[in-house]
């Protein structure tokens, strides 16, 4: 949707666009396309506040860069290189993710031609964030996808390498693996039952190891209520465990072997891995964290 | 054996497992794009958006680990540089000018060093008190006077040009002060290493706290000082290491490790160059001794307990609870004493192979 001259000229001001040579109508495309991208602008309020709060600065060196400005690419590359290293050895210590932050340049600059154009990352920048939370999620996701590409294609060790896990020496209980398996049957449907806000703040919490404050940075609350909200989730988790496994017909004696059996085990374990033990396969490794 | 806490221990613990198991889903049509999670973590979204991006993220997989990568990145962008125009710098040049006073000012008075220094947990009592104090303390120091009356008194469009000419270097002299007081406050407590049944500590003179703090008091807090890491030895001789900067400083302070997130690294110049040290562990890790230049230990969110004995390979020590560790004392390879988040304390003495309540 076409935005108000006069509303356009301002922003052009504010972002201080003429610094980088940015069209005037190549600017306003940038705001309409971001503007399309939220859906936003049902009113010409709606659309100013939105617009106005952009990161309008970050959106002219965005255009600028899409359209091969030098002396705007001289600027992004100084400014935020030593951010996307810093981020890329932050994702991998080991240097891994460097490649994915130089690849990234390219894929900014845009080689590929398409009807004689030139399509750079640009132009999905909509100026919602900042350039460098940006460019910082880019290098996440493409992070995250080649390390779950790698897991898919990691070859199960040969039964016969010295990578094969021996079979366990000791005898399976397999009255254990029985009450595993029926609290971790549970405890998914107590997970499932969750608003999706408890869920999230549980995937942060536990699977992905965020801190409090992040987690809570995140969920817009202050961490001291991650820290609550996330202990009325356990209690609630527990009681719904607690529920579901009496139901199924278990004794209060066999509800509390259940938990036992999760306490008792020495480390951080894979169920599935485990119960696939009980089936005649290999063993988990034992610390999956190290 | 079955108590409510251990039923929620067993919760907790089973949380932790389930969730972390790695899920296979892979991207579909309403996983969040890149724009979108960083607008997010910008705070750019909001409403219908917002709830629909936490309805999607709560169930999938990949976005999960897309927005653990973002905060295992958020260290990043609250580090200093590049340089990122002016206005940002701008709320920072009256405590950063304040900050360099108070450093030269000590630097150019030091305390007397002989005095052998608090335990640590003193030594970070008497910080958070002084930075509780701020402004009171910065006000009494002439030179952070001074400072902040001659800056208030230039005009905006000289501060601007001031700013830029002067905080670049302004950073590289406060690193550069840091660095030095590290080297004279290490050398001066040599003695007190050696001599492992020293005195009682004697209260430093107030000078030195208040030196020791003044800087993390005054300076932004992303500031290079920040890097400043204060190497603290109690009574008793047992060498620990406060990381107020995430900085582990051995007793040759020229050896040193720092943490940021689940990020290791290793520096053997005194922090002038750094080296990654890849640890294997994705869990933040909070705090770290070194009693030696080879032995190291950090302990983390978790129940994660780290362990190098020749600096730069590290082997996770089996710890018995799954819960965040917040502090670490150590002596040597073999005894530490780590302190969980929620206050209790429990030591080792045969490298981690078997632990005690304190």
């Amino acid at each position: 949707m076409p935005i108000d001259g006069k509303l356009v000229d301002r922003l052009y001001r504010q972002a201080s666009a003429e610094r980088w040579r940015v069209p005037v109508h190549r600017f306003a495309e940038a705001l309409e396309a971001s503007a399309g991208h939220e859906r936003a602008g049902a009113q010409s309020g709606e659309l100013e506040r939105y617009l106005t709060a952009l990161h309008l600065e970050d959106l002219a060196l965005a255009c600028a860069c899409a359209a091969g400005d030098e002396s705007a690419w001289e600027h992004f590359i100084l400014e935020q290189r030593p951010f996307l290293y810093r981020a890329a050895d932050a994702l991998d210590p080991g240097g891994g993710a460097r490649d994915l932050a130089d690849s990234l340049y390219a894929e900014l600059f845009g080689l590929r031609d398409r009807a004689g154009e030139r399509q750079s990352l640009f132009r999905y920048f909509h100026g919602r964030s900042s350039l460098t939370t940006w460019l910082r999620a880019v290098l996440a996701q493409r992070h995250v996808d080649r390390l779950r590409t790698n897991r898919r294609l990691e070859a199960l060790p040969d039964e016969d390498s010295s990578d094969a896990l021996p079979a366990p020496s000791s005898p399976i209980e397999p009255e254990r693996y029985r009450y595993l398996e029926l609290i971790r049957q549970t405890l998914k449907r107590a997970v499932a039952h969750l608003p999706p806000r408890d869920r999230l703040r549980l995937a942060c919490y536990y699977a992905q190891e965020l801190t409090l404050a992040e987690t809570g940075r995140l969920l817009g609350e202050h961490e001291a209520t991650s820290s609550r909200q996330l202990a009325r989730t356990r209690r609630a988790i527990r009681d719904d465990v607690e529920r579901q496994l009496v139901e199924y017909g278990l004794t209060d004696v066999e509800v509390a072997q259940c938990f036992a059996s999760v306490s008792q085990d020495a480390g951080p374990l894979d169920l599935k891995q485990i119960l696939d033990v009980g089936s005649g396969r290999k063993e988990s490794a034992p610390d999956r964290s190290s | 054996m079955d108590t409510s806490r251990e039923r929620d221990q067993s919760i907790e613990r089973l949380l932790r497992q389930s969730l972390q198991t790695p899920r296979p889903d892979g991207a579909t049509d309403s996983c969040l794009d890149a724009e979108t999670l960083a607008a997010w973590i910008d705070g750019g979204l909001s409403g219908a958006a917002l709830e629909m991006a936490q309805t999607h993220v709560a169930d999938c997989a990949r976005c999960q680990s897309m927005v653990g990568a973002m905060a295992r990145t958020n260290a990043v962008v609250a580090q200093p540089e590049p340089e990122r125009g002016l206005r940002p710098w701008l709320p920072w040049l009256v405590p950063l000018t304040a900050a360099a006073a108070a450093v030269v000012l000590w630097v150019a008075v030091p305390g007397d060093l002989s005095t052998p220094q608090r335990p640590a947990e003193e030594v970070q009592t008497q910080t958070a008190k002084t930075n509780a104090q701020q402004p009171a303390s910065l006000g009494n120091q002439p030179q952070a006077s001074a400072a902040r009356t001659e800056t208030g008194a230039a005009s905006s469009a000289d501060k601007k040009a001031e700013t830029q000419a002067v905080a670049p270097e302004l950073r590289k002299e406060i690193g550069r002060l840091e660095a030095d007081r590290l080297q004279r406050q290490d050398a001066a407590a040599a003695p007190a290493v050696a001599l492992r049944s020293a005195p009682a500590a004697a209260t430093p003179p107030a000078a030195v706290a208040a030196e020791a703090s003044a800087p993390a008091a005054a300076a932004p807090p992303a500031a290079p000082t920040a890097e400043g890491a204060r190497l603290a030895r109690s009574a008793n001789g047992v060498v620990g290491t406060i990381t107020g900067a995430n900085q582990i400083v051995s007793p040759n302070p020229s050896i040193r490790w720092r943490i940021a997130g689940s990020v290791v690294e290793h520096s053997t110049d005194g922090g002038s160059s750094w080296a990654a040290v890849p640890t294997g562990i994705a869990a933040e890790l909070t705090a770290g001794a070194a009693p030696s230049t080879l032995v190291c230990w950090l302990v983390g969110r978790g129940g994660v307990v780290l362990l190098t004995t020749d600096g730069r390979t590290w082997r996770r020590v089996a710890f018995p609870e799954i819960t965040d560790l917040s502090a670490v004392r150590a002596t040597d390879a073999r005894t530490a004493s780590v302190s969980t988040a929620d206050g209790r304390i429990l030591t080792t003495s045969d490298g981690g192979v078997t632990w005690e309540r304190r």
